[in-house]
């Protein structure tokens, strides 16, 4: 008896699981290179920061990769493994000047860590290279993807509920879309300049 | 000749005292070359090549043509008013080529790094990508590229050797060179003029630009060894060479006999035509006044 009732909490619970998650897919065009889509802050809701740290590489003169999007709160790892000196900076996060931040200039094997706690885009730069350039995405929600060259992306595993879903690309303006998750839903972006 | 350069040597020292580099010792080349520390091949790298080659080897029974060599007969005696392009000129361009562009990916170009020290050109791109920067954030970014470039000279790199034996003066001449050479806003007023003692210039020569391919010490290789790709070490280049050949051999090119039944070959190191005759003169004197170590 006991049993049975183990095993039908175990059925229900997955059931549950089964049905409230989702993925959000789609493609992004109009634009070059991958873009960032993500969902928007969810009224009410606030999502713990991951504590694994994602490396921005500097490899061969280039940052690698040139596109990363993290949850808010996340730790980034800045690396140097050219055998020249490179250094670090942005001037604005999300348009705030007021978050403008020199990470300084370090050798080869050096990292260096920084919390990005406001959500935007950071242009990430080298004063010592002109010709590098990244970008980091810090987004509110767990619920990102950076989609492939040819704009594809999917993102897993979204509660079901409806949201805003915003695709970023370096060179266009944002778009946001009204997206409601049961199963899985669809979403596709066409951005301009 | 080599007494020439015996009785002049004794005059060049009393001139090293009192010539602009105070605080450095001019000390004997010592150890393996660079490419040797790097463990590369004469063939393989960019580095102290000048893309130059000497004259092609006389036919049988053909003479081998040399210029007329224009040595001071005081080169020995005489200080030498440098600045900063001559210091490049004669630590840097071997492997940074003349422009300062080097050969990418193996020897970087010194532009960036160098622009990246101005306040000014930090302005002017930021302004120009749409993201404006205030001056003092610009002058820190200035100062810590200076610092890093500062840290290349004393500390080296992976694949740049330090360069212990430039003295702050002259360092501090370089950067103003770099800057002009860079295209940074206002460097051509920048320059300083420094003096320096023949047997330096020598040092300078031989420890940044001959001991990147040449051991300093080592055997002798002999002719087909030599054929099969050995470099000569610089302990036995006074012996085995007089002042005027080796001026000829730096500044011009000459063949060189290699392989089991001697023959004379088109020579495979670079010419280096940027140094006078008087420079490299002094790099010989600098090689007999402070021989070689292992």
């Amino acid at each position: 008896m006991k049993r049975t009732a183990l095993i039908l909490i175990a059925v229900v619970a997955g059931f549950t699981l089964a049905a409230s998650a989702g993925t959000i897919s789609g493609q992004v065009s109009g634009v070059a290179g991958p873009s960032v889509v993500y969902v928007d802050a969810i009224s009410g809701k606030t999502f713990p920061p991951p504590t694994q740290h994602p490396v921005i590489d500097q490899k061969g003169l280039v940052f690698q990769p040139h596109l990363t999007a993290v949850q808010v709160g996340t730790t980034v790892d800045f690396l140097n493994s050219d055998s020249v000196a490179h250094n670090v900076f942005w001037t604005s996060i999300g348009g705030n000047k007021k978050l403008s931040h020199n990470l300084g200039t370090w050798p080869k094997g050096e990292r260096k860590s920084f919390k990005f706690d406001t959500p935007g885009a950071v242009p990430i730069l080298c004063n010592v290279h002109p010709e590098m350039s990244a970008y980091l995405v810090v987004v509110p929600t767990p619920y990102f993807a950076v989609s492939d060259q040819t704009g594809t992306y999917k993102i897993e595993n979204v509660p079901d509920g409806s949201y805003t879903v915003i695709a970023w690309h370096e060179g266009a303006k944002n778009q946001s879309k009204p997206v409601s998750v049961s199963g899985d839903a669809k979403a596709d972006f066409t951005l301009s300049k | 000749m080599k007494n020439l350069v015996a009785i002049f040597a004794l005059g060049s020292q009393l001139f090293a005292q009192t010539a602009g580099n105070k605080h450095i010792p001019v000390t004997a080349v010592k150890g393996e070359s660079w490419i040797s520390h790097l463990h590369k091949r004469f063939s393989d790298t960019s580095m102290g090549k000048t893309w130059h080659s000497g004259p092609v080897a006389p036919m049988p029974g053909e003479k081998s043509t040399g210029g007329q060599q224009r040595l001071s007969l005081d080169f020995a005696a005489r200080t030498m008013a440098f600045h900063g392009s001559d210091v490049y000129r004669l630590n840097c361009r071997g492997c940074h080529e003349e422009s300062g562009h080097g050969t990418p990916p193996e020897i970087n170009s010194v532009i960036d790094p160098v622009r990246a020290t101005s306040v000014e050109v930090i302005m002017a791109r930021m302004k120009k990508a749409g993201m404006n920067m205030s001056r003092a954030n610009a002058t820190l970014l200035a100062k810590q590229s200076n610092t890093a470039l500062l840290d290349r000279f004393h500390k080296g790199g992976q694949d740049m050797p330090p360069f212990p034996q430039l003295s702050e003066p002259e360092i501090r001449s370089l950067i103003a060179y770099l800057r002009q050479l860079a295209g940074v806003p206002g460097a051509e007023r920048e320059q300083v003029e420094i003096n320096e003692s023949p047997a330096h210039v020598g040092e300078l020569i031989v420890k940044s630009t001959c001991h990147i391919c040449h051991n300093a010490g080592g055997p002798n290789p002999n002719p087909q060894q030599i054929l099969e790709g050995a470099i000569p070490p610089l302990s036995t280049l006074t012996a085995r060479t007089s002042l005027p050949e080796f001026v000829r051999k730096v500044t011009a090119g000459s063949p060189i006999s290699m392989g089991a039944a001697p023959m004379p070959y088109r020579g495979r190191m670079p010419v280096f035509d940027y140094l006078s005759e008087d420079e490299v003169a002094n790099a010989y004197l600098y090689l007999t006044l402070y021989p070689p170590q292992e």
